[in-house]
């Protein structure tokens, strides 16, 4: 072994270098002084580069990063579908899809002026009504949620599709919801069937218990009689 | 009577393909994160490399969909996005005038009679090194990265990084010897120390 050689093989692993080749360097470092401190010091970065720590990924960020994938997706969906959406509107209002929609009180919650208020923390089926100008197959309903409001037993779920019918007349749709004190936003109904479509806006609002003698019945519940 | 429409709600698309893609990707997620902190050195850095690379897979679903196994193929769309489209650096440039001297080194951590093993992990040594690592070029860190900090064997490399295996060896001998040059050189302004050429004509 001299100096050169062992130069090197300052950047090779010492894995890789043979027993015998490692048995010359250890004899030649006893005597060179430069080698001894270069070998000392490739020993040592070599060491360092393997124990130097890496942070654990927290629960929290790995929730950051995947909602900020989320929210960037949906944003840059929404830029490119906001024409197409739009479109669809008009041709739906074109071709008459004839739906009106009431909210249907029953004693867990009640409305006030347009707002449905609903008592906090507690699992209350809301009625949602639509009345079809006739009858209408293969309908996909969306329901969309506010914050701080989800599908009872379905702990953040605020989305919700399915395909259903609706009959000519009145038709009833039973909500199951719980919502949290001082939710305040609108609980969207959106109707849709082949290209037509359809979208209803609630107001919503969550509060404390209701007193007993504020539970009203709506006006338009009793004027449509459904509740007997 | 009204008629009551029957509820069988479903999860919106939307949110069913966010709920398959978290399920898909979180066994991962660490193994990417402490890569991408590997390659960044910067943990902000490093959120923002894996969101990027998640971001861009989320997008083409049929791409992930399909992968078996996908923890090789994740480790090669991170290094390639990291080596390829990644132009932010955070670090600071060499900073000679408060890296550590060799003669430092040598007092603070009694260097002469010390086991290597056990200095490794002092926190100023590996200050040095994530300053040194930060100034090597993208391939370079990232090689070492993978098989002197993460313990990626080179075959394992080859296959990662589609390179033949002399390859990838010359490019992780290029890598150390280029970071054990920064290394030494930052750790003496006056750059007196590593003459070792020069010692061994003395010698
Ligand atoms: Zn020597």
């Amino acid at each position: 072994m001299n100096c050169e050689l062992l130069k090197k093989l300052l950047d090779v692993p010492a894995t890789e270098i043979p027993d015998a080749t490692l048995a010359d360097i250890h004899i030649h470092i006893e005597s060179c002084h430069a080698c001894n401190q270069a070998w000392r010091m490739k020993q040592l970065l070599s060491a360092a580069l393997k124990a130097s720590p890496a942070p654990m990924l927290s629960e929290a960020a790995a929730h950051r990063i995947l909602a900020q994938v989320f929210a960037a997706d949906t944003q840059r969906r929404r830029n490119v579908m906001s024409v197409g959406i739009a479109a669809v509107l008009v041709l739906g209002l074109a071709l008459g899809f004839t739906l009106n929609h009431f909210m249907v009180p029953v004693p867990d919650y009640v409305m006030r002026g347009d707002k449905l208020i609903l008592q906090s923390e507690r699992p209350t089926t809301v009625g949602v009504a639509f009345d079809a100008g006739s009858t209408l197959k293969d309908v996909h309903f969306t329901i969309e949620l506010p914050a701080g409001i989800q599908v009872a037993g379905q702990p953040g779920v605020r989305h919700l599709t399915w395909v259903g019918e609706l009959h000519k007349g009145k038709n009833l749709l039973k909500l199951p919801l719980v919502a949290h004190a001082g939710t305040d936003g609108l609980l969207t109904a959106k109707l849709s069937q082949g290209t037509d479509h359809q979208t209803f806006n609630v107001s919503i609002r969550a509060e404390a218990p209701l007193p007993m003698g504020s539970r009203l019945w709506h006006g338009l519940a009793q004027a449509f009689d459904w509740r007997s | 009577m009204p008629s009551i429409i029957p509820f069988h709600p479903k999860r919106h698309p939307q949110v069913q393909r966010q709920a398959e893609f978290t399920a898909w990707v979180k066994p991962h997620l660490d193994m990417l994160y402490r890569t991408a902190w590997r390659f960044t050195g910067h943990a902000q850095d490093a959120e923002d490399l894996v969101q990027e690379l998640l971001l861009r897979l989320y997008q083409k679903p049929a791409t992930w969909i399909k992968l078996d196994n996908p923890t090789t193929w994740l480790m090669r769309a991170l290094h390639n996005l990291f080596v390829d489209h990644w132009r932010r650096t955070r670090h600071a440039p060499l900073n000679r005038r408060h890296n550590l001297s060799w003669d430092d080194l040598i007092n603070s951590m009694d260097l002469g009679g010390a086991d290597p093993e056990r200095l490794a992990h002092s926190e100023l040594l590996q200050r040095q090194i994530q300053t040194a690592l930060a100034s090597l070029p993208h391939e370079q860190r990232t090689i070492l990265a993978l098989h002197d900090m993460e313990g990626h064997t080179v075959s394992e490399l080859s296959v990662l990084l589609k390179l033949p295996l002399g390859t990838v060896k010359s490019r992780l001998f290029r890598a150390r010897r280029h970071l054990r040059e920064i290394f030494l050189a930052n750790g003496n302004p006056g750059g007196e120390f590593y003459v070792l050429g020069d010692e061994v004509k003395a010698t």
